[in-house]
């Protein structure tokens, strides 16, 4: 096999030959988490393998730095994340009005309007 | 860059194989119906889990292989700016494999096992890697038409109901934007240089212009394309309209450059709005998705070099107390 790429000419291709993956060989998962701009929040964007966490750094730089505005990186291993089961999610489907905790169903204005209109009758 | 995944649809494996509750079958479909994302903690069926990753796997291993036709150049590039457009291009095609083998084993596959299945040949990639690039011409061809057909497909794509393969795919069309325009770039100082480097490109054009029409898969007429597929939004367009959205946008981007296209019977019908071609060799399609192109021996060569030369890295940092996990979204 004779290859156009002078690189490839340059290797021994046939030493490859006897490559075999070895499952039990694998780099743990990390998710990683980015900052666009300083005072905003981190955001989970994507994930990444690698052997430890500065490894994972390194290749977070790389992978989610390189081509947009970085201030922040941050990873962290997938088995250290914790997160609800999809049945558990149901739970906010069936979450009671909660209108008591919103500020603008306090009308106090007409109140204040009456109140001053009766005190100047008196 | 990417390839279609090519979908057997008479492979005994992508029949439905298991009956599944119909309830929980159509709360999914409704879920789909509802334009929401499917999650990889949610209930899927066994069918979605296994097209998919089968779908996504063949794209990722697309990125991993496409980076070597143009890796072979980068130390034969024109200039320095050449050269280091052609580097940043490259290394996005890998992080593009490696943020795609990321979704992948988010339903289950591992990475390791799908780098073995590449290597030993038992996973595809798109046909399109298996084509040599001789001259600098195919380099512009590749980083224009080829990347622009991938955009096609993966715009396309990330309009799809699997949130993790949605996600890689919108960071994965961001960068191509660059590829794209650095291709045409690429494309048009030749198509304006010397005689020379016109007939270069023209050649180049030639050359590439069956693997392109191959890119999308079998016409439409051939291809059993799953409805089931559609309905799950796992396969958003046919074949046929993904050529014919890349036939729109990219003839007249070639032929404005004075370039000819190597089928006299191309051409737009005006009252279907489609285009018309002539047939391209489908037989070699599938000789060379079996394995007898140009350069998958050659691809495959490189991929177990590598394994074999870089493996101790790997082994050098393992340590015991490891846990396999699987990548959150």
């Amino acid at each position: 096999m004779k290859s156009l790429d002078p690189r490839i000419n340059r290797v021994d291709l046939e030493k490859g030959e006897n490559a075999e993956s070895n499952m039990d060989n694998f780099w743990e998962s990390f998710e990683v988490f980015h900052q666009k701009k300083t005072g905003t929040a981190y955001t989970h964007v994507g994930s990444l393998q690698a052997a430890n966490h500065e490894m994972a750094l390194v290749l977070a730089k790389e992978q989610y730095g390189r081509r947009q505005t970085t201030t922040g990186l941050w990873v962290a291993k997938t088995s250290n994340i914790f997160g609800l089961e999809e049945s558990e999610i149901e739970m906010f489907e069936t979450t009671p009005s909660k209108k008591h905790r919103e500020a603008v169903v306090y009308k106090t204005r007409d109140k204040i309007t009456a109140f001053k209109n009766r005190n100047k009758d008196a | 860059m990417y390839g279609n995944a090519f979908i057997d649809p008479n492979d005994p494996r992508n029949k439905q194989e298991v009956e599944e509750s119909q309830e929980l079958l159509d709360a999914f479909q409704a879920k789909i119906d509802n334009g929401q994302k499917i999650e990889p903690s949610d209930w899927m069926p066994k069918m979605y889990r296994k097209q998919l990753t089968r779908m996504i796997e063949q794209h990722a291993n697309s990125e991993l292989i496409g980076a070597l036709p143009e890796g072979t150049w980068i130390t034969r590039a024109p200039n320095f700016k050449r050269k280091m457009a052609l580097i940043a291009k490259v290394q996005d095609e890998v992080g593009h494999a490696q943020l795609l083998y990321n979704a992948a084993e988010t339903l289950g596959k591992s990475r390791e096992a799908m780098l073995n299945d590449l290597m030993i040949g038992k996973a595809k990639y798109s046909n399109v890697f298996n084509y040599p690039a001789e001259t600098w011409g195919d380099i512009a061809v590749i980083g224009f038409l080829v990347d622009g057909a991938a955009i096609v497909n993966q715009l396309i794509n990330s309009k799809g109901s699997y949130g993790p393969y949605c996600r890689a795919l919108k960071r994965i069309c961001a960068e191509e934007a660059f590829h794209l325009k650095q291709g045409h770039d690429n494309l048009v100082a030749l198509a304006v240089g010397t005689p020379e480097q016109r007939q270069m490109l023209q050649d180049a054009v030639n050359r590439w212009w069956q693997p392109l029409m191959h890119f999308f898969g079998p016409p439409d007429k051939q291809s059993v394309h799953s409805e089931q597929l559609m309905r799950w939004k796992v396969k958003l367009a046919s074949n046929d309209d993904m050529r014919n959205q890349f036939l729109d946008q990219y003839v007249p981007k070639i032929l404005e450059l004075g370039l000819s296209i190597p089928d006299p019977n191309l051409r737009k019908n005006s009252e279907t709005k489609r285009w018309e071609m002539s047939d391209p060799d489908w037989d070699e399609f599938y000789r060379v998705i079996k394995g007898d192109g140009p350069c998958n021996k050659e691809r495959l060569a490189v991929r177990r070099w590598v394994k074999e030369h870089h493996q101790w890295v790997t082994d050098a940092l393992l340590r015991p107390e490891r846990v396999r996990t699987v990548p959150l979204a």
